[in-house]
């Protein structure tokens, strides 16, 4: 496979903050790669830094085969970016706004009218074109931004927290049309986002925090190593003591939540001999999938309370 | 080139839809116009007035005074034509500062268009704004002129003062674009214009004549393109009204009067010509635009 994004010990410090710290890693072509940190963790640093906006303290970057600080204008041509500001101008109507944009790739007029239908059809813009931007909700101009991104058909789409404010079902709406994008162009899409649960849509993950890329592989892989099922019994009346009694004696690890007890567990198949061996004493059990959230949290070591700020 | 002209396209669309700020701008030089006609404009009036009783021993004295006000509306015409020269650039400009802060500028970085035709884009649709808006003024100037049974001035005038505004807005489309590269944010921006504007007035002579400065920062105003700008474009407007008021005085009564009013600078006893004042603000303007485009260039390879 082709490699869209070669990054090889980046770094970005400002002055005394280093925001980007020594990261590496590569992106195949055709991936959905999301990288995932909280705020302040150097996305949109890193981000920046690929779209040629401002140079790396140290280190290589190749984006299609060119080289970040020397076919800086190839690269511009390779890619679409949507920042994570909204850059649209909201004195102008969407079409306006798109044919501006348009027109600084494309010169042929007749093909950029082709390309203007084809990413508001993908987008689905057909009836915002003649609206003010200003006017639109903010998943109508997040799709308008990415829409405005993609009208030079770029190699690989750059999104800089494209859900971030977005309610939920927008949220989801912006993740189909980034993923039918891939599908249909094979377009290649890299992707921040602080939203842990949604980067499990992604094809790849890299996790970065305070700068440093702390772990990266696909959604699936990463839980395997950091997300462990959990099992949640629920004991049946009066058999509470019981249940302990026999987990103990079998030397498992649990804890108690409410009144509920929860193992954690390798994978689903370890929990049946638990199952098995406790099954009189029981009410009823659950089997808890490992989540990105969990995932996040035994990467960095951060807890719950710090992730949001 | 078409990467240039989408972007001019754009900056006065963004400028245009903005009605409030383009009624505003309007406005603001109306009222600056009105008021100097009101009360700069008399009190002006009666020093020339003055200076002709003083030389002229018994002349007409209504045609005196209808020529001296006339004189006097010409002159302070091209004074405000000035003030917008410099002012009207720097509001448009004003759009470019908005634009980096709320990251529009990086959406244009990251596209293929070269820095410096991002640059000329802004610009060049300034200057385009600031000459339309200045011509605007001056017309407007001269009608409400000819309503006061003013006449007006010749084609030929007309056209040189055309020229002399597509010389000074440019100087100040550059200008602005330099000072916009190192101003981040709004506040600031439209803070620098209310100080510039107001100093500009006082720096170009336009409230108070020339004359009534102390010499010492007279001397360091000639070395401002300001002042330049305001000398050559009064030179022009009061040309033929200069020559009816003073007919049949000696030479040097009209020749120092001019020096007073700002109409003509003096460097070391001698009169500098119109032709060197406008090769000083064109060579002004080609370094300020190298300086833009050097400033610019430098900060692509750089943080923002
Ligand atoms: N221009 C800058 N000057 C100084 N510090 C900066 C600059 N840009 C970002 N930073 C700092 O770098 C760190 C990473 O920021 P950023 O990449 O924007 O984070 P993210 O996008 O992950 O929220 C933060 O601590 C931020 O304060
Ligand atoms: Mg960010």
């Amino acid at each position: 496979m082709e490699t869209a994004v070669k990054v090889l010990h980046l770094k970005k410090y400002f002055k005394e903050v280093k925001a980007v710290d020594n990261i590496n890693f590569q992106i195949q072509r055709g991936e959905l790669f999301g990288f995932l940190g909280i705020n302040g963790a150097g996305k949109s640093t890193t981000i920046n830094m690929l779209c040629t906006l401002f140079p790396p303290t140290d280190g290589q970057v190749e984006i299609c085969g060119y080289r970040l600080g020397k076919d800086n204008e190839k690269i511009r041509r390779s890619i679409g970016v949507v920042c994570q500001n909204n850059s649209l101008d909201n004195r102008l109507s969407v079409k306006e706004n798109l044919v501006i944009r348009g027109k600084l790739y494309e010169k042929d007029s007749n093909k950029l009218k082709r390309k203007l239908d084809d990413v508001c059809e993908i987008m689905s813009l057909k009836e915002l074109v003649d609206r003010r931007y200003a006017k639109l909700s903010g998943g109508q101009k997040r799709r308008c931004e990415i829409a405005a991104a993609l009208l030079h058909t770029p190699e690989i789409l750059f999104l800089d927290e494209p859900t971030t404010g977005l309610d939920p079902a927008t949220r989801k709406l912006v993740w189909e049309s980034v993923e039918q994008l891939r599908e249909e162009l094979n377009m290649t899409v890299f992707l921040t986002t602080h939203y842990m649960e949604e980067a499990a849509r992604a094809t790849s993950i890299a996790i970065i925090d305070a700068g440093h890329l702390k772990e990266q592989g696909t959604p699936f892989d990463l839980k395997e190593r950091y997300a462990k099922d959990k099992l949640r019994l629920v004991a049946a009346a009066g058999k509470e003591q019981k249940l302990i009694q026999m987990l103990e004696q079998k030397q498992l690890s649990y804890y108690v939540k409410e009144s509920d007890i929860i193992l954690t567990v390798d994978n689903s198949i370890c929990a049946l001999p638990v199952l098995e061996m406790c099954r009189e004493v029981l009410d009823g059990f659950e089997m808890l999938q490992g989540t990105m959230d969990d995932v996040f949290l035994n990467v960095t070591g951060r807890t719950l309370e710090n992730r949001e700020s | 080139m078409k990467e240039i002209y989408v972007l001019v396209k754009r900056n006065i669309l963004i400028f245009i839809r903005d009605r409030a700020s383009v009624f505003f701008s309007v406005l603001s030089m109306l009222i600056v116009l009105m008021l100097m006609a009101v009360f700069l404009g008399n009190m002006n009036t009666d020093n020339t007035v003055e200076v002709l009783e003083q030389y002229g021993g018994i002349r007409n004295a209504t045609l005196d005074r209808e020529n001296a006000k006339r004189l006097i509306s010409m002159w302070t015409l091209a004074g405000v034509l000035l003030v917008n020269c410099v002012t009207v650039p720097m509001t448009v400009m004003g759009n470019m500062v908005t634009d980096e802060m709320e990251g529009r500028l990086a959406a244009f970085y990251v596209t293929p268009v070269k820095r410096s035709k991002i640059a000329t884009g802004y610009i060049l649709a300034s200057w385009l704004i600031g000459i339309v808006l200045c011509l605007l003024t001056f017309g407007l100037g001269q009608g409400y002129l000819a309503a006061c049974g003013i006449s007006m001035l010749n084609i030929s005038d007309c056209a040189a003062l055309a020229g002399m505004i597509f010389l000074n807005t440019f100087l100040y489309s550059a200008v602005a674009y330099l000072l916009a590269l190192f101003i981040h944010s709004s506040g600031a921006w439209s803070g620098m214009l209310t100080v510039i504007g107001t100093l500009v007035g006082f720096v170009g002579a336009i409230y108070l004549p020339v004359g009534m400065l102390p010499e010492k920062i007279v001397t360091v105003l000639k070395a401002f393109p300001v002042l330049h700008g305001a000398a050559m474009m009064r030179s022009v407007c009061t040309r033929d009204s200069l020559a009816a008021t003073f007919a049949g005085l000696p030479t040097e009564v009209s020749e120092i009067y001019q020096s007073e009013m700002g109409i003509t600078i003096s460097l070391n006893e001698q009169t500098i010509s119109d032709f060197t004042s406008v090769f000083f603000v064109i060579g002004l303007s080609a370094a300020v635009t190298v300086a833009a485009f050097v400033v610019s260039k430098y900060r692509a390879g750089r943080d923002r």
